[in-house]
């Protein structure tokens, strides 16, 4: 029987020639990356164990991307705090506030390659699954990556959704991620690995990619992974970074189920609070007054996202009243984004533009929703207090949709300003 | 440990999510830095659903909740504040990464309990055995059972969760 992506992956990671879903096995992690909210509580536990250093330094990466600019005192001393223990540790990737979002720029930068195991204290490294390399979250457990190199897991079943058509104007890839999620569910969703395959791959990018990697992991998937190809290749190449040996599914792998999805029939969605399998289509909320809107985090921070926005926004400004926060994804994004005067589209706007990083996502870091707020995002998620109060609401939607929404002064459907 | 536990039942609805029902997530920050100690967290429990919880929960108290107990990014620090008030938990279902976050917990369980809210209501006096997956419901004279938790993930709450069983893997594994 053959092997699905996700299994070969692990098994190499393993140390075994053969894996099928369901086996426990413990994979060595190519990398382990950690953010800052989590180095101190790391080091508490290392110390509890009686660990001065992480198992392997060289694959050990630390990013500032939560609290980039430090709000407070405690803030700022638990920054100096993280410096010292990275460097206590021998850390090799480090990267301070600025750099960008941990699980965008370093496929940019190539340190996170296809068809490696990344192991990662945070939940959406699944972005990795964009180039090909499988992303494995462990939260609280992960102290025993960084003692050990590993930790127990079951391999994940996969489901493999296969995509064809290209998608209409004015409807993004965030959209057909989100349907997606939508009609997958949490119950078929739980613990396995989402595989896309077909067709459409060849019109979509990593960036596009991305948001199909993201979204999953929000309705309980274990990872997300779309094959390494030669969009990726070339995505690669525009980057001066290394070529990599294709690696994809076994034409006899199991899938444990198959989804199929036109793209050309995909619509603007928006996911109503509290929860972000709650999609529905834009229509639904169309009116909804916004006070804020927001541009970024991991799940919509890529140039590709900046330049949706920005084709809604240019020439135009903010509704009265309505404040805009963009946080590029990175250092690469931002400068790319200043090059092709989307940064004067933004600012021409109203829109203020925060440093590289995961921006208001993180609980509301660097402008946090008021009570009674309503905001427009393209967060991850929008649980209760997400971005701040517990009273604000937030309907998470594509960048194009934030921006229309954002000029409105109410959520927009972003087709009624591509005329 | 002793894996029969008798208290209060709690008995909570569906989707119950883990960074606002269980412990309002902003609350597990102490001047910047997360916290994970049992002691602080187990004052935050369930506080936005029933503000005197803390309080009045006592060790040995069930909690019985509905489907996907837990749901939402998987952090893990309502339910180490749970394990702190020595509670026990019963759900009709927990999503998957939530079901290994109550191993690492050390928060005795039954997660996968079919209909377990048809047979108990809030302030029945229960007695369950999370060994053999027995529920008995004194308060009605009934009694009901699941399926217990698989050995090898009831050893590590017995160990009292993950980080006792990592030293012990690590003791074992003569690498410190």
């Amino acid at each position: 029987m053959g092997m699905t992506l996700t299994e070969k992956i692990m098994a190499r990671a393993s140390g075994r020639d053969k894996l099928a879903a369901g086996e426990i096995v413990y994979p060595e992690a190519d990398l382990a990356t950690i953010h800052d909210l989590y180095v101190v509580e790391a080091d508490r536990q290392l110390t509890e164990l009686g660990v001065e250093r992480p198992w392997d330094p060289e694959r050990v990466f630390v990013c500032f991307d939560h609290d980039t600019i430090p709000q407070t005192v405690a803030v700022a001393n638990r920054a100096k705090q993280i410096r010292e223990i990275v460097k206590r540790w021998g850390v090799k990737h480090f990267f301070g506030p600025g750099r960008g979002q941990g699980h965008v720029f370093p496929m940019e930068i190539g340190i996170v390659k296809p068809g490696e195991c990344v192991l990662a204290y945070d939940i959406h490294v699944t972005n990795y699954g964009a180039v090909g390399c499988l992303g494995l979250a462990l939260v609280f457990e992960f102290p025993a990556v960084l003692a050990t190199g590993s930790h127990w897991l079951k391999t994940p079943e996969t489901i493999r959704v296969n995509l064809r058509g290209k998608l209409p104007p004015g409807v993004g890839i965030r959209d057909a991620a989100a349907r997606i999620i939508h009609e997958t569910g949490p119950d078929a969703a739980d613990y396995r690995v989402f595989e896309y395959a077909g067709d459409a791959l060849a019109h979509l990018g990593v960036d596009a990619r991305v948001k199909l990697c993201n979204l999953p992991i929000e309705i309980g998937a274990k990872s997300a992974i779309v094959p390494a190809d030669d969009a990726v290749a070339g995505w690669m190449r525009e980057r001066n970074l290394d070529g990599f040996e294709a690696m994809q599914s076994d034409p006899d792998a199991v899938f444990t189920e198959t989804y199929e999805f036109d793209l050309s029939e995909m619509e603007p969605t928006v996911a109503l609070p509290p929860r972000p399998e709650n999609v529905v289509p834009l229509g639904e909320a169309i009116g909804v007054p916004v006070h804020a809107a927001y541009l970024g985090s991991c799940a919509a921070d890529q140039y590709e996202d900046m330049a949706e926005a920005a084709e809604i926004l240019r020439g135009k400004k903010l509704a009265p009243g309505v404040r805009m926060i963009v946080t590029p994804g990175s250092r690469e994004v931002l400068a790319r984004c200043v090059e092709d005067g989307l940064m004067d589209v933004f600012c021409e706007a109203g829109a203020m533009v925060g440093p590289p990083g995961c921006g208001p996502c993180a609980i509301g870091r660097g402008g946090p929703l008021a009570d009674g707020e309503t905001c427009i995002a393209t967060v991850t998620r929008n649980d209760v207090g997400r971005m701040g109060s517990r009273e604000a609401r937030i309907y998470l939607a594509s960048a194009a949709t934030v921006a229309a929404s954002a000029v409105r002064g109410a959520i927009a459907d972003p087709r009624d300003f591509l005329a | 440990m002793n894996w029969t536990m008798r208290g209060r039942c709690w008995k909570f609805g569906d989707n119950l999510s883990l960074d606002d029902d269980i412990l309002e997530f902003a609350k597990v920050f102490v001047e910047g830095v997360r916290v994970s100690d049992p002691n602080y967290l187990k004052k935050h429990v369930f506080t936005n659903l029933i503000p005197d919880f803390p309080e009045r929960a006592k060790p040995g108290d069930i909690v019985v909740a509905g489907k996907r107990f837990g749901q939402g990014n998987p952090h893990i620090y309502g339910l180490l504040g749970m394990a702190g008030l020595g509670l026990g938990l019963i759900a009709e279902s927990v999503p998957h990464f939530t079901y290994r976050m109550i191993v690492a917990a050390g928060l005795p369980t039954l997660p996968f309990f079919n209909d377990i809210g048809a047979f108990v209501e809030d302030g029945d006096e229960l007695r369950v055995n999370f060994k053999t997956g027995e529920v008995e419901n004194l308060s009605r004279g009934a009694r009901c059972e699941s399926e217990p938790l698989p050995d090898v993930l009831r050893e590590i709450i017995g160990t009292g969760g993950f980080l006792p069983a990592l030293k012990k893997r690590l003791t074992d594994m003569n690498t410190i």
